[in-house]
């Protein structure tokens, strides 16, 4: 699976407000409310960072996607580790913090769907592009979103539930 | 007091111990339930007095910690609260009735962490009030 960013939403399994909802809800509760988690500009890609996935099966089988810019991974781990400015963050710290976060929006999302599913474990790889193998899969939402200077978008892919296997990056957890 | 913080993400170990150290709690991590049926065995009689167990961890996961542990009675004095992603009804049923006392479902706020805490009398800030 390509992240195709013109692909259009289909399927109703969750809503692009859900996903707005659940991701706002995570953002507030590990990164504070002072500054929110907010809609950001389709056309602003991502760009070169970093990009996790955890796969669901079940009720909703497909995958859900997290990407981040460097800048905005490095800042979410920092807050998550309540590390200090001078405080040096690893690569492990930040593969840990963002797969950490996608656990947790595939836990939420997971939980909407009526029928029992279960979550794999996450994918997590840097790059600057966001390639995860998954043949057939349909997006199904997407947010764009800012968290302040930091583009973030989440995907919901469904389709036939695809192994987190990457097929890009060069580093990984799972 | 002791707690046991047992989650594959060193990220959520790290978060929940902080909070749990300034509540006046000794920690102890585990990455997995067998790393964690581990610990508690090294801890012979000085028993952690809370668990925060994830569910979703390789090698052993949450709930078939929730099993191990129960099944040994010299460890049933210990608490047992899942800390997890898994927000289904039924998958809380299924934890309650292997043995969890307490179910916090990610994300979760530092006031609904020690909410968790004052439920199962293990606030010892508050306890000393």
């Amino acid at each position: 699976m390509s992240i195709d960013v013109n692909a259009a939403p289909t399927g109703f399994a969750i809503t692009d407000d859900d996903l707005l909802m659940i991701a706002t809800d995570i953002w507030a509760a590990y990164l504070g409310e002072e500054q929110p988690l907010m809609p950001g500009d389709p056309a602003n890609a991502v760009g070169p960072g970093w990009h996790a996935a955890i796969s669901v099966h079940g009720g909703l089988n497909g995958l859900i996607v997290l990407e981040i810019d460097a800048a905005g991974a490095t800042e979410v781990t920092r807050t998550m580790l309540a590390f200090g400015d001078e405080d040096p963050i690893e690569t492990g710290d930040i593969i840990d913090a963002i797969g950490e976060m996608v656990n947790v929006l595939g836990g939420n999302i997971k939980s909407i769907d009526p029928d029992p599913s279960t979550l794999g474990l996450p994918l997590v790889v840097s790059g600057d592009v966001c390639e995860f193998a998954a043949p057939d899969a349909t997006l199904n939402s997407v947010q764009n979103l800012t968290w302040g200077t930091a583009a973030i978008r989440i995907s919901v892919w469904s389709g036939a539930a695809p192994a987190p296997t990457p097929s890009s990056g060069k580093d990984s957890l799972s | 007091m002791r707690a046991l913080v047992i989650d594959d993400s060193r990220t959520m170990r790290m978060m929940l111990a902080r909070q749990l150290t300034q509540l006046g709690f000794e920690v102890l991590q585990a990455g997995d339930g067998r790393e964690a049926l581990d610990v508690v065995e090294s801890c012979g009689d000085d028993l952690p007095a809370i668990a925060t167990i994830d569910w979703n961890m390789p090698v052993m996961n949450g709930l078939e910690f929730v099993q191990a542990l129960r099944a040994n009675p010299a460890w049933r004095g210990m608490n047992l609260m899942m800390v997890t992603t898994e927000a289904e009804q039924s998958q809380i049923v299924r934890a309650l009735a292997a043995g969890a006392h307490e179910y916090l479902i990610k994300p979760f706020t530092p006031d609904a962490f020690v909410d968790k805490l004052d439920l199962l009398g293990l606030n010892p800030v508050r306890s000393l009030a």
